[in-house]
């Protein structure tokens, strides 16, 4: 069965025996759970899109291992195609649940460890290559959601994982076994853990020789012995306890971050694609984010596109839509979200052939595509709360709205232009909000700052391949200065 | 020239944005291949040998080139997918183009 219905995924999820706490309790049903449900529902689309025969194109891929229809995510990018369909997926699954559905973690950390893997064995003679793909194959022939673990919590950041106080600031081996490994530490910021079969985890940064413990990466089961989550808080998230359905702002979807523990978790040999080769923890950390961003050229879009929906329609609704400013910062903002999508199109059309035959992006590309990343939701965040006017954060509730008395006056002046009910003025206002305040601000604000790394590791990176001398000599050879 | 001259042919990318100094590359390699007795012919998809020379891992020469001739492609620093040091790429490139020729002498499989 290479493809699961969004039941059958649904329904998988139940029967995994995880242990979640969310706000200092043990979560009896993560599925049914009213604050975890949402983001479920966020990747369920990732199964009922591919589906759908309108969606098949961007959503299913053939397996290179099988030739099977698979779904997109359990995919290893075998062209430039892939790469540039990869980035239409994700904005069409934005514009689809105006949040984070979670899944695209799992595909960017499968697609940097096949790489990665294949040149360790050719270099070293390891045999990780041929125990990825096995796992490959398993999660491709029952359609897994596989969380893509890299964030250790990492302590001081100016200290090195072996020198910091306490060991388990980063993930590592406490135990080498003749059938596998034991592993402590924590994964932090983890997205949509709780709605994920299988985990991956990679080093976070690149190693040296006294960390070689820290080099690890290997895949677990989410419900592994010895793993537990503790679900990340939200804005506005207790929204969801209220029951109604306006002032959740979008009361379908969300998504969720984790923080995932290790308490001495037992890892079998066949399971480990890395253990003390530190040599090769920054190729991974470097091509897991160089994915991770260009995912971002993709997702964050699509959001984007419902944000600028949502201004527009704030506008229609309270009559200010013919304002020449109102117009222009709307073109501002699809000018933004669409620079954007472009970088995530570029690095995807430069992108290239590894030895292992998967296809990387054009890493300064992608690394431009996340730096624009850090900025221009924020602008686009601006412009929308500009437009919606101050009613987005000062409100009447729902249930204010609904109360036989004062729901007339709710009624009466919130209203906008003649002809719309002020349910949809609020409704829209509320989820301008959701985006640039409430739960799903953590994707569409910070996790575009710091996901796939804060802003200065992509400037890192810039650095490295931006080619300042060729530049130099270019601009020597105009000037008529004698070049190298 | 012999009739039975090796050809080895370099085909470029186009050079809009390169990361390693392929004019400096090529001229690297065609004197030694020259010195081996070599014809080095430039942007010829039916040499006996081909090697694509891409300035960036976009690797156009290759992407947008046309031959099925034994090959080597590089694309920025790197020799068929492999990284290797720009310092390095000309000598790889060499033993690569040797080894094939060597292995068609003596009739083993390329
Ligand atoms: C919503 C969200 C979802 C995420 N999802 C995932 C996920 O699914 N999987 C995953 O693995 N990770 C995930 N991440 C983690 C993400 O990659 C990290 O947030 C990012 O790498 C930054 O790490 P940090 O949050 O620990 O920030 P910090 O390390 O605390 O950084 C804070 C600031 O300190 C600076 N800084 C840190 N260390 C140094 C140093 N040594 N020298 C100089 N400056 C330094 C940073 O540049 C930054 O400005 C997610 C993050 C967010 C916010
Ligand atoms: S932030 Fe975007 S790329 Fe990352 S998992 Fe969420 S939707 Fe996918």
């Amino acid at each position: 069965m290479p493809m699961k219905t969004a039941q059958q995924y649904e329904d998988s999820l139940r029967k995994l025996k995880l242990k979640v706490y969310l706000q200092g309790e043990l979560v009896d049903n993560p599925v049914d759970h009213p604050i975890i449900r949402p983001s479920m529902n966020s990747v369920k689309m990732t199964y009922a899109l591919a589906e759908d025969p309108q969606y098949a194109e961007l959503m299913t891929a053939t397996s290179h291992l099988t030739g099977n229809k698979i779904n997109r995510f359990c995919h290893l990018h075998r062209s430039t195609d892939d790469l540039v369909k990869k980035v239409k997926m994700q904005r069409l699954l934005g514009q689809k649940t105006a949040a984070c559905f979670q899944r695209c973690v799992g595909m960017d950390a499968i697609n940097a460890v096949d790489s990665v893997t294949f040149e360790m064995d050719k270099k070293l003679g390891t045999n990780y290559h041929e125990r990825f793909t096995k796992f490959l194959l398993m999660m491709q022939e029952e359609d897994l959601t596989v969380d893509g673990a890299m964030t250790d919590p990492k302590g001081d950041r100016g200290l090195a994982p072996s020198k910091q106080d306490d060991p388990d600031l980063y993930v590592h081996v406490v135990e080498k076994r003749e059938d596998g490994i034991v592993v402590r530490g924590a994964k932090a910021h983890q997205t949509g853990a709780v709605n994920s079969h299988w985990i991956l985890i990679m080093p976070t940064i690149s190693m040296g020789k006294d960390d070689a413990d820290y080099a690890v990466s290997f895949v677990a089961p989410a419900d592994a012995e010895g793993i537990f989550y503790i679900y990340g808080r939200q804005s506005c998230d207790t929204r969801k306890l209220e029951g109604g359905d306006i002032d959740v702002g979008n009361r379908q979807f969300g998504g969720h971050e984790a923080l995932m523990v290790f308490d001495n978790v037992f890892i079998p040999w066949e399971h480990v694609f890395m253990c003390g080769e530190y040599e090769f923890s920054g190729l991974l950390v470097e091509r897991f984010a160089g994915y991770h961003r260009q995912s971002y050229g993709g997702c964050k879009v699509g959001v984007g596109d419902v944000l600028i929906g949502a201004a527009a329609l704030a506008a229609d609704y309270n009559g200010a839509h013919k304002a020449s400013h109102v117009k222009d910062k709307l073109i501002e903002m699809v000018h933004l979200n669409e620079t954007l999508y472009a970088c995530g199109i570029a690095c995807s059309a430069e992108g290239y052939k590894t030895a292992s035959g998967t296809y990387l992006i054009d890493l300064l590309l992608a690394n431009v595509c996340k730096q624009n990343v850090t900025r221009f939701p924020y602008e686009i965040a601006r412009l929308a709360e500009d437009i919606a006017g101050g009613l987005m954060v000062t409100m009447p509730s729902e249930k204010d709205l609904r109360h036989p008395e004062i729901g007339k006056i709710v009624e009466k002046y919130l209203r906008g232009v003649a002809g719309v009910p002020t349910e949809y003025r609020m409704r829209i206002l509320r989820l301008i909000e959701n985006l640039t305040l409430g739960t799903a601000a953590v994707g569409y604000r910070t996790e575009s700052m710091h996901g796939a790394g804060s802003p200065q590791a992509q400037r890192i990176m810039i650095a490295r391949q931006g080619n300042i001398e060729q530049k130099k000599e270019l601009a020597k050879a105009i000037a008529g200065i004698p070049l190298k | 020239m012999t009739e039975n001259m090796r050809t080895i042919s370099i085909n470029f990318c186009g050079g809009c944005n390169p990361r390693i100094d392929c004019g400096r590359l090529a001229a690297e390699v065609r004197h030694a291949l020259d010195k081996q007795g070599c014809k080095v012919l430039v942007n010829q998809a039916d040499a006996d040998f081909v090697v694509f020379l891409s300035g960036c891992t976009a690797n156009c020469a290759w992407r947008y080139g046309d031959s099925d001739r034994p090959q080597a492609i590089v694309a920025g620093a790197s020799l068929d997918s492999f990284a290797l040091g720009e310092n390095e790429l000309a000598a790889e490139i060499i033993n690569r183009v040797s080894d094939y020729f060597a292995k068609l002498e003596n009739h083993l499989p390329g």
